[in-house]
C-alpha cells in the first residue's frame, strides 16, 4: 500500500512539474466538442439531444488516445524495470499507475465537462446526472486503458491497434453510463441502471487491473 | 486429456486422422446439408423461402461463439502452462472465428432484408457479433504486431481471457439497450422448438460447420509444427552438387 501511494506521489509531482502534458487530453475533449457542433450544423435544439453522447465519447477517446502516457515514458526510461527489480510485484505497480491515471488522465476531462456541456446547451440537471455517471465508470475507463498501456507498453506507435483492442470493452460501460444518467434523471437515486453501473465499475477492476499487472510482468521480464 | 496432448509428437499421431476425418465429415455433412437445406426442405410459414438463410446463418454464428470459447480455453491453458502448442492452437482459431463472424453478419444482413425490410439494424445480437468481429480482428493484429513471438503469445492470452470475461456482459447490455431479434429457438426448455424438417438439416449444416471450424484450427497448428521443425532441424548444406545421370 505505502508503495502504491509513494509511485502515485512521484507521477502527480513529476506531472506537475513538467506542466502541460495532462492538459493536452482536455484540449483534445474540447476539439472534439467543437468539430462535433459545427458538423450536426450548430442547431442547439439537436445538440441538446445528442449532448450527453459527444460529451462521453469525447472523454472516451480523449482517455484511449492518452493510454501511451499511463506507462511508456517509464518503460523507455528503465524507471518501471527498476521498480521492478526492486521487489515491488506488478499488481502494486499496475494499481499506482492507475490510479495517477486517474488523477492526471480523468479529473482534468471531468472537471470540464460542465463547461463543455454548457456549450452544448445541457440544464445544469442533466450535467449534474453525466458528471455522476461519469465518476462511477471512470475507474473502469481507467483500469482498460492501464491495460492497454501495459500490453503496448514496450511498443510505440500502436495508438490504433490499443483503440481496437479496448473499444470492445467499453462498449457496457458506455451503454450503461448514459443509461444511468438518463436513469438518475427521471428516478434519482434509486435507478437501477446506476447499480448497474457500478456493478461493471466494480468488475473491470477487478480484471481489467490483474490483467494488466499480467501485461506488465510478460513487458518486464526478459524473454 | 491436455497433457496427453501436449506432446507435439503424440498430437501429430491423433491429428494424423482426426484432421482428415473433420474434413471429410466438414465436406460430406455440407454437401449433404446444402442439399437438404437449400433443395428438399419445405419453405417455412411465416418466412417463405428466406428460411433456408437459417441454415448457413445459424451454424456461422454458432461457430463463432465456439471458436472464441475454445480461443479462450486454449489461452488459459497456455497463460498457465506456457504451452506453445496451446498459442497455435488459440492463434489458429481466431482466423477462422473471425471468417465465421463476418460470415454471421453477411449472411444475417441478407435475411434480414425480406424478413424486417432492413439490411442492418442495431439490433442486440447484431450489436453483439459485430463487436465480437473487433475482439477477433484486435487479437489477431495483437500477434502481428508484436515482434516477440512468446511475449505476443502471453499478451493476447490475456487479451482473449479478459475478452471472454467481457463477451456475456456485452451480449446482456446490447440486450438491454436494444432488442429486435427473434428468441433463441433451437434450446428453449419445454417449448415444442423447431419442426424436425427445419431441424434436421440444420443439425447437418451445424455438423459440418463445427467439423471445417475444427479442420481449418488442426491444419493451422500441423503447419506451425511443420515450421518448428524445419526451425529446429539442422541446415545441412551438402558439400557436393549431385548431377543427375542421363
Amino acid at each position: 500500500m505505502s508503495a502504491v501511494l509513494a509511485i502515485l506521489k512521484r507521477d502527480l509531482r513529476l506531472a506537475f512539474r513538467i506542466g502541460g502534458s495532462w492538459i493536452l487530453g482536455t484540449v483534445f475533449m474540447a476539439v472534439f466538442v467543437t468539430l462535433c457542433a459545427i458538423a450536426l450544423g450548430g442547431q442547439m435544439t439537436e445538440l441538446r439531444r445528442l449532448a450527453p453522447a459527444l460529451l462521453w465519447l469525447a472523454i472516451v477517446f480523449s482517455m484511449l488516445l492518452s493510454f501511451a502516457t499511463v506507462f511508456q515514458a517509464d518503460f523507455r526510461q528503465g524507471t518501471l524495470t527498476q521498480i521492478y527489480l526492486s521487489g515491488t510485484s506488478t499488481l502494486t505497480l499496475a494499481l499506482a499507475k492507475w490510479a495517477a491515471f486517474l488523477c492526471l488522465g480523468f479529473l482534468p476531462l471531468f472537471l470540464i465537462t460542465p463547461i463543455m456541456g454548457l456549450i452544448l446547451g445541457l440544464s445544469s440537471e442533466v450535467i449534474l446526472a453525466t458528471l455522476l455517471a461519469l465518476a462511477l465508470a471512470a475507474p473502469a475507463l481507467a483500469a482498460y486503458v492501464t491495460l492497454a498501456g501495459a500490453i503496448f507498453c514496450a511498443r510505440s506507435g500502436a495508438g490504433f491497434l490499443a483503440v481496437l483492442l479496448v473499444t470492445p470493452f467499453l462498449v457496457p460501460l458506455l451503454i450503461f453510463g448514459l443509461e444511468a444518467s438518463q436513469g438518475f434523471g427521471m428516478a434519482g437515486w434509486a435507478a437501477v441502471e446506476l447499480r448497474i453501473l457500478a456493478g461493471l465499475t466494480l468488475l473491470s477492476i477487478a480484471v481489467g487491473i490483474p490483467a494488466s499487472a499480467a501485461a506488465l510482468r510478460v513487458n518486464l521480464e526478459p524473454s | 486429456m491436455i497433457s496427453y496432448l501436449a506432446n507435439p509428437a503424440r498430437f501429430a499421431k491423433v491429428s494424423k486422422w482426426l484432421t482428415p476425418l473433420c474434413g471429410g465429415l466438414a465436406a460430406l455433412c455440407l454437401v449433404v446439408g446444402i442439399y437438404i437445406g437449400l433443395i428438399s426442405s419445405p419453405a417455412a410459414d411465416l418466412h417463405g423461402e428466406g428460411v433456408r438463410m437459417l441454415y448457413v446463418h445459424v451454424p456461422a454464428a454458432w461457430c463463432a461463439l465456439a471458436a472464441y470459447t475454445g480461443l479462450a480455453v486454449c489461452s488459459l491453458i497456455s497463460f498457465v502452462w506456457r504451452h506453445p502448442l496451446a498459442d497455435s492452437a488459440a492463434r489458429n482459431l481466431a482466423v477462422p472465428g473471425l471468417v465465421f463472424a463476418l460470415l454471421c453478419l453477411a449472411t444475417g444482413s441478407l435475411w434480414g432484408r425480406p424478413a424486417w425490410g432492413t439490411w442492418w439494424q442495431w439490433d442486440a445480437r447484431m450489436t453483439s457479433v459485430l463487436v465480437l468481429a473487433f475482439i477477433y480482428a484486435g487479437y489477431i493484429l495483437l500477434w502481428g504486431v508484436i515482434e516477440d513471438k512468446r511475449k505476443a503469445a502471453r499478451l493476447a492470452s490475456i487479451v482473449a481471457m479478459v475478452g471472454f470475461i467481457n463477451i456475456p456482459i456485452i451480449k446482456f447490455s446490447v440486450d438491454w439497450w436494444n432488442t429486435l431479434h427473434q428468441p433463441a429457438s433451437v434450446s428453449q426448455p419445454g417449448a415444442p422448438g423447431m419442426p424436425a424438417e427445419f431441424f434436421i438439416p440444420l443439425f447437418i449444416m451445424m455438423t459440418g460447420y463445427t467439423a471445417l471450424l475444427a479442420w481449418c484450427a488442426l491444419r493451422g497448428i500441423e503447419a506451425d509444427l511443420v515450421k518448428l521443425k524445419n526451425r529446429r532441424a539442422p541446415k545441412a548444406a551438402p558439400a557436393t552438387i549431385e548431377l543427375s545421370e542421363g
